[in-house]
């Protein structure tokens, strides 16, 4: 079960409407079907994660009502359970491909009670439920075409008008996203709403992450997570380092993800490649959860210069265990930061250098409480909770029901 | 210029191009070192910033306006130019073309256009901006600098004021060129030159180019000898509907490599940081040209990273082909012709252009279609058809020399602009 470490009074505030939101679903006859194809993929990073922790959030709070489907078929919810549990889409898509998951043909015809789709990324398909729910991430396909690959951007922008047009709500992670889509696209305010992405960690995590000690013994690093794509701006930290090498003197650098596209891929330069060979730079590839709940755990801070993001999971993965995050103040970052974090020009190494010297000034135990009280608002219910307000607004049941 | 906004506390100015270049994400504006500043919108800025001073005084560059995004990043810009909080809001003008408009947040946003889609592209694509037409929503005005005759709308067809800026624009940094000597060898150092044999993607990308093209002293010397003429051939990469891969193939297939008629230098411009169009064109080349590999050290890519080489490209080349399907093409003739170059515009025969700006009819109808960002889009273009070309080259030739000893063709049909002499 997702837990909620928000406030008290919040909890309280969030179950009335949670319990609302059930009374209403029940009278109304209401289903939400959950598009789950993000849940495919083999490894969860980003749109995954998010859609994971909406669909385990929804499980929760409103089993009742939830199905899951992929393209025109309801799929097993045991499946689905299954792949939430192990944190992989690798056996779920395994079991679609052959048809074991499959539980009968979307009641696009025939269903006689209200339906709500809910699709956590670009729809599949429009049109089929009487409410259609979509969540934006972010629009770089659309402002920062050129560190995507075409195919990325064509499979975003050519979806993205016909999405929005047969949405009844759409969901953005964060407020920097929603005035992106006001701002390029002139979307009507009042069917766009932000719901920030939450964090979670199964509960085991803490305790084998306790067990192990850090992962690279007693000696401090640095973490740098996230795709190795050009929008992360990972070359800024290899700029960082070739101007400051100091930094790797004090600490080793840790470059956890999996290999993105363009010329990231090859861009470590060649004044840095004998700091791999000692292993003052690691590579580690993609990790799964647990090792990168322990790898963040440990680490003296993490890095995070991405030049935009619609919202920044590794800053709010980043504090949720107490570790303080030096990220660039760009596009949504700062909404995830907030007061905790330190804040760089992600196009300026000096900037970088100067930031992660702020933190470092700053560290111990009381920062890291602070990291941790950050991330407490962000949890995946908070989130649902903020999307079923508007859901109860937008059918118009009022408190009554 | 700008009098509907001249209340700004702070003009913050940005343009498509390559990131890696640019060390901070706002700086001021003197500065701003480009990767080239001869053509497109980075020269479109350039000439802007030196056209109103007041307006540079207290204006900067911002490589990505779109990332600020929030309130911290607003207050830092603010606090970097240096602006109270409780002062009016900023401006924001863009340049370059409509389907690169980025917004800046928290600012007014106005666009700085050159572009004059008269024959729109043919686009199944569902993308937003793929028509060429249509800017985002918040973009508030446009400021021409070159006669527009499609205006664009802002997302949703909303049509948007158009304020002209001054036909003088077009040369206002060139002024201060007057006033310094035109240098010898050293003054080229800003003027960047390889072959397309030569060509390395990454050094391109990073530039400076630095090192002298040993392809390029060739041509040079065999041009001293076989008075074949550099000829300028400016390439907006921001246009997928450029007919210069099309222009270069069918001119390099009527010379023999070894005995050229002209020899082509392709200026890139509106450069977005990726090489790819450059080593497609290369691809191309090699495969479709008889022995292709042979013409790769004849022909020429260059840029002006520096106005102060500007003599020395004209020294290199006087005359310039100009693609007339490029929705730049009045400012890019209009600018070259200011740097002292003779720009031959080579475009259909319902296509507006400047006063004083020779026209060569591209009588032959060609459909460009690129697979873009945008989807695939189709444009009807027009290229010079072969009898169009061997007409062209004895223009191309007799302007290349003082102009005392030029000869026009009679022939050759030059269409008085519809705007009047």
């Amino acid at each position: 079960m997702a837990r909620d470490h928000t406030s008290r009074p919040d909890r309280l505030a969030r179950q009335a409407l949670f319990n609302r939101a059930t009374a209403a679903f029940r009278h109304a006859g209401t289903t939400i079907y959950f598009d789950l194809s993000p849940l495919r993929e083999a490894n969860w990073t980003g749109i995954p994660v998010v859609a994971a922790g909406l669909a385990r959030a929804m499980l929760d709070t409103l089993p009742q009502h939830l199905r899951f489907f992929n393209g025109y078929d309801i799929i097993d919810p045991h499946a689905v359970a299954d792949a939430l549990r192990r944190n992989t889409g690798l056996f779920l898509d395994r079991d679609i491909d052959q048809g074991y998951a499959h539980a009968g043909k979307l009641p696009v015809f025939g269903e006689t009670g209200h339906t709500i789709g809910f699709f956590p990324s670009v729809k599949p398909l429009r049109g089929a439920f009487d409410t259609e729910i979509n969540v934006f991430h972010d629009l770089s396909t659309l402002t920062l075409p050129l560190m995507h690959i075409r195919g990325n951007v064509v499979h975003h922008t050519e979806a993205m008008l016909a999405d929005l047009a047969s949405n009844d709500l759409t969901v953005t992670v964060s407020e920097a996203t929603r005035g992106d889509l006001l701002a390029y696209l002139g979307t009507d305010p009042a069917r766009v709403v932000a719901a920030p992405n939450g964090v979670a960690w199964p509960g085991w995590y803490e305790a084998a992450a306790g067990n192990l000690g850090g992962p690279l013994g007693a000696e401090p690093y640095f973490l740098i997570l996230g795709t190795r794509e050009p929008r992360k701006n990972i070359t800024k930290v290899f700029e960082l380092l070739e101007q400051y090498p100091g930094h790797l003197e004090t600490h080793r650098f840790v470059f956890a993800g999996k290999m993105g596209w363009l010329e990231e891929q090859h861009a470590l330069p060649r004044a840095l490649e004998p700091y791999v060979a000692s292993g003052r730079i690691l590579f580690p590839g993609f990790i799964d959860e647990p090792s990168k709940y322990a790898l963040l755990r440990h680490a003296e801070a993490t890095l995070y210069p991405s030049i935009y993001e619609g919202f920044g999971l590794p800053v709010i993965e980043s504090l949720s265990v107490g570790t303080p995050c030096v990220a660039s103040w760009s596009s949504a970052i700062p909404e995830v930061g907030g007061d905790v974090c330190e804040y760089f020009d992600p196009l300026d190494a000096a900037d970088f250098h100067r930031a992660i010297g702020a933190l470092l000034a700053r560290r111990g135990p009381a920062l890291g409480a602070a990291c941790r009280e950050r991330a407490q608002a962000f949890t995946w219910r908070a989130t649902l909770g903020v999307i079923l307000e508007r859901v109860l607004v937008l059918e118009d049941w009022g408190k009554g029901q | 210029m700008l009098r509907p906004w001249s209340d700004a506390p702070a003009f913050v100015l940005s343009c498509p191009g390559p990131l890696r270049r640019h060390h901070a994400a706002l700086l001021p504006i003197s500065q701003l070192t480009l990767p080239q500043c001869l053509l497109g919108g980075e020269a479109q800025l350039a000439a802007f910033a030196a056209s109103a001073p007041a307006i540079a005084a207290r204006a900067y560059f911002a490589p990505l306006p779109e990332i600020f995004g929030n309130p911290q990043s607003v207050a830092r810009v603010r606090q970097m130019c240096g602006v109270a909080p409780n002062a009016a809001r900023l401006v924001h003008l863009r340049f370059g073309g409509t389907r690169s408009a980025r917004i800046m947040k928290e600012a007014r946003n106005g666009l700085v256009l050159a572009e004059n889609h008269a024959v729109p592209a043919i686009s199944a694509s569902n993308h937003p901006f793929a028509d060429g037409l249509t800017v985002p929503a918040l973009m508030r005005r446009v400021f021409a600098c070159a006669t527009l005759t499609a205006r664009p709308a802002s997302f949703g067809g909303k049509s948007l004021p158009v304020s002209e800026l001054p036909s003088t624009m077009v040369g206002a940094d060139l002024a201060y060129l007057d006033t310094i000597p035109d240098g010898g060898p050293e003054s080229a150092a800003g003027l960047e030159i390889v072959s397309l044999a030569e060509f390395r993607s990454h050094a391109f990308s990073v530039g400076p180019v630095r090192a002298i093209s040993p392809d390029l002293r060739a041509a040079i010397a065999a041009a001293a000898r076989d008075r074949a003429p550099f000829v300028l051939l400016p390439w907006n990469l921001d246009h997928p509907g450029s007919v210069v891969p099309a222009l270069v193939e069918r001119t390099l297939h009527l010379q023999n490599p070894g005995q050229p008629a002209v020899r082509l230098l392709i200026m890139p411009f509106n450069y977005p940081g990726q090489t790819g169009l450059i080593r497609r064109l290369i691809r191309r080349l090699r495969e479709e040209l008889p022995n292709g590999s042979d013409h790769l050290p004849r022909v020429f890519l260059g840029r002006l990273a520096r106005l102060d080489a500007l003599p020395a490209l004209r020294r290199l080349a006087r005359v310039a082909w100009v693609d007339g399907n490029d929705p730049e093409h009045d400012w890019t003739a209009r600018r070259l012709a200011a740097c002292g170059f003779s720009p031959l515009l080579l475009a259909a025969d319902d296509a507006p252009a400047s006063p004083g700006i020779v026209c060569i009819a591209a009588d032959e109808a060609l459909t460009v279609n690129a697979e873009t960002r945008f989807g695939l889009l189709s444009f009807r273009t027009h290229l010079p058809s072969l009898r169009a070309l061997r007409q062209l080259l004895p223009l191309t030739r007799s302007l290349a020399v003082p102009a005392a000893a030029r000869d026009v063709p009679p022939r050759l049909r030059t269409r008085p602009s519809r705007h009047g002499a």
